[in-house]
């Protein structure tokens, strides 16, 4: 088959194939499906090692294809230092193309730094929920780490070397294959980047488009023996911590019936944690995890934070990117309540951005005060009970943070709920609750809902 | 709530492996599955790193918070037209073992397979009389009935044990339910006549039986079952 060369093809010098020669099946299959015009110089078959057929040396225990691949990709390296080609893109076999590859292409390499090394085409985040990818450009992001090796570009002698030398290191990881091994290369510069050190002179700039370009065919694998079947396209860095799916924070201070909103809100099938505590016997619908996070920033009755802002921000995002994960599995969406929230709304949204949606549950700040005092009376000596003044001003400081956000945020959807309201007319509330989720219940889900709010709970009005 | 996704798999096993301890197990009960069951994908939810774990064709990564990772919360996220839980201390010792998820179909009309077994739990779901099933093993269908069975769990669950709930939500939802015998999930020598009918163990002691192949050699189950001593003096999976 011949194949269509674009006019520019100096992205990189040479670009290579890696095949094993027992599948010609995939070989053929690969070239088949090329974009056309190709991108790149003519694909170079390069025979692959067949990790069937040699010994692995003792200390390996990733099994033999992990070998072979690991060799190929090493040999593909020294092939190219020893002939002077300094720049290459290496596909393997089962590297299938993404839409508009060749457009999406150009405007990830016309957006590359100046400073890229190793620039992957198609890949896996990996721990991008604690490490989301950082947004260098429209198009370019730098990764935490990233797994897998069906395609990338490697430039430049000195990060070829520098290259060279970390995948022919004593320090691998047992059971490591060459991607996980690679994943810690630029691990250690992004983390050398994020807490502003010195990045290693050894180190390389690694790379990953908005979204990935290629992905990986439904072929058998050659390492684990699995077959898929469809085309594989993994997290995109651009996605990576969920910042298109929205966040719902349920704010209000203590005893204004967040708690009951919540609750809600998980019956009608909202993520609001994996494991659900609080105050009320009913379901307090405070994730554990975000309590802990919270008191741990701020303990309870204190009005201001003790940890840093920029450390804050990270830990919020962190635990609300996870959850927001979970809730892409389950098909819904993901919110979170706890007072202190109220306080640190500016820190979700420094996290958040866009993606940051608020539920305001309205109390009369009088009958809040009076129930938090009730509440530490009945309490005294727990470490959730305070004193009537310390109860007033935290309950006033969090209404103030919230309202004043708000206000001064009128780009941050807001559904505002009257707790007066949900308790008396629960239908009608949770019906707009619903549409403001942008979530299907069922019926049993929403019955569910309704049946969870207590017109009981208005003790103090 | 919304659809969840469209299983690409007709059959596949669930694992939960939270925390390192029990990874050791994990490696054998896969070992052994794969020895009997070669061709069926498996799904690991775990908080482990990629390379402390057994590969596996479906990996997710679920935070440590403890407590909640229970087979109701995930099995909707799972590709698997029907699933098959296994515990991570479980030992497969016949390809067996997983056919009666054969009967999770329209054929047989058939939509949840549960074990039989000494229950501890005989007076805590309240519904009928039934006592509480066990989860250890559990065969699910991915359908309408137990998807709806499975959101009112989750919607409920506190924390705890969770098979009482689950095998009410089952109950509440209608979901058709055939239950196995307590070979299907042996938890103790003595709820067996022969242990050559044994399918499924779930004796941590079995586990150490399992050679690095998989196989459990049939003199040392028949020792271990005649005596309740586990001894291997060969190699076993790392």
């Amino acid at each position: 088959m011949t194949t269509m060369i674009a006019t520019d093809s100096k992205i990189v010098e040479r670009c290579f194939l890696m095949n094993l020669d027992r599948r010609c099946d995939r070989l053929r299959d690969w070239m088949k499906q090329l974009p056309q015009p190709w991108p790149f110089p003519q694909p170079e078959r390069f025979a692959a090692v067949d990790g069937r057929h040699i010994a692995t040396p003792p200390q390996w225990r990733a099994g033999n294809g992990a070998w072979g691949c690991y060799r190929s990709h090493c040999l593909i390296l020294e092939k190219c230092l020893l002939e002077g080609i300094d720049s290459y893109v290496v596909f393997e076999d089962d590297a299938g193309f993404a839409e508009d590859f060749q457009d999406r292409l150009q405007e990830y390499v016309n957006e590359l730094p100046a400073d890229w090394g190793l620039a992957y085409l198609g890949g896996q985040h990996l721990y991008a929920g604690k490490h989301p990818p950082h947004k260098v450009s429209e198009r370019v992001y730098r990764p935490y780490n990233v797994n897998r090796t069906h395609a990338f570009m490697v430039r430049g002698r000195d990060n070829m070397k520098a290259l060279y030398r970390h995948l022919h290191w004593n320090d691998w990881h047992t059971k490591h294959h060459i991607d996980h091994h690679l994943g810690r290369l630029a691990q250690r510069r992004y983390q050398a980047l994020v807490q502003g050190k010195n990045v290693d002179k050894e180190s390389i700039a690694v790379y990953t488009p908005d979204r990935w370009l290629v992905g990986q065919l439904p072929t058998k694998s050659n390492i684990c023996g699995r077959k898929w079947s469809q085309t594989r396209f993994f997290n995109d860095a651009k996605n990576a911590d969920h910042s298109d799916a929205p966040f719902f924070a349920v704010l209000g201070p203590h005893r204004a019936g967040t708690s009951c909103v919540a609750m809600v809100m998980h019956h009608l099938g909202a993520h609001m944690g994996n494991q659900l505590g609080g105050y009320e016997t009913t379901g307090g619908g405070e994730a554990v995890g975000l309590a802990q996070l919270c008191e741990k920033a701020m303990r309870f009755p204190a009005v201001d934070p003790t940890m840093s802002d920029a450390q804050l921000t990270q830990q919020l995002k962190s635990w609300i990117v996870t959850r927001k994960a979970e809730a892409n599995r389950d098909k819904t969406v993901a919110g979170a309540k706890y007072p202190h929230l109220c306080r640190f709304v500016e820190h979700l949204h420094a996290g958040l951005g866009d993606s940051l949606r608020i539920v305001s549950v309205e109390r009369d700040i009088e009958a809040s005060i009076r129930s938090l005092q009730s509440r530490s009376e009945k309490h005294r000596g727990q470490w959730f009970a305070a004193t009537d003044e310390q109860c007033e001003t935290l309950q006033r400081s969090l209404l103030q943070h919230r309202d004043d956000f708000i206000k001064s945020h009128p780009d941050v959807p807001v559904f505002r709920i009257e707790f007066a309201e949900l308790v008396t007319y629960p239908e009608e509330v949770i019906k707009n609750l619903i549409e403001f989720l942008g979530i299907e219940p069922t019926e049993e889900e929403i019955a569910s809902a309704i049946d969870h709010v207590n017109p009981e709970l208005r003790k103090h009005g | 709530m919304n659809e969840h996704p469209r299983p690409t798999e007709d059959l596949g096993v669930m694992y939960i492996a939270i925390g390192g301890k029990s990874l050791w197990q994990l490696r054998r009960s896969i070992a052994s599955l794969r020895h009997h069951c070669p061709n069926v994908p498996v799904a690991l939810f775990t908080n482990q790193p990629a390379e402390a774990c057994p590969m596996v064709e479906y990996r997710f990564e679920v935070s440590a918070t403890g407590g909640y990772h229970v087979k109701p919360r995930f099995i909707p996220w799972l590709p698997f037209d029907r699933t098959v839980y296994l515990d991570a201390d479980t030992v497969v010792l016949s390809p067996s073992a997983i056919e009666p998820a054969g009967l999770l179909t329209d054929r047989f009309g058939y939509e949840a397979i549960y074990v039989h077994g000494v229950s501890r739990r005989c007076d805590k779901v309240r519904i009928c009389g039934v006592p509480s099933m066990n989860s250890g093993v559990v065969m699910l269908k991915k359908c309408r009935r137990v998807l709806d069975a499975l959101a009112h769990w989750r919607r409920y669950y506190q924390g705890g044990n969770d098979e009482i709930l689950l095998t009410k939500a089952l109950l509440h939802h209608a979901v058709p339910s055939f239950v196995l015998p307590a070979e299907w999930n042996c938890r103790d020598r003595s709820q067996v006549r022969h242990y050559s009918t044994i399918r499924i163990t779930h004796h941590r002691q079995v586990l150490r039986l399992v050679q690095p192949d998989g196989s459990v050699p049939d003199e040392l189950l028949k020792r271990w079952w005649e005596t309740g001593v586990a001894e291997n003096h060969g190699d076993v999976v790392r």
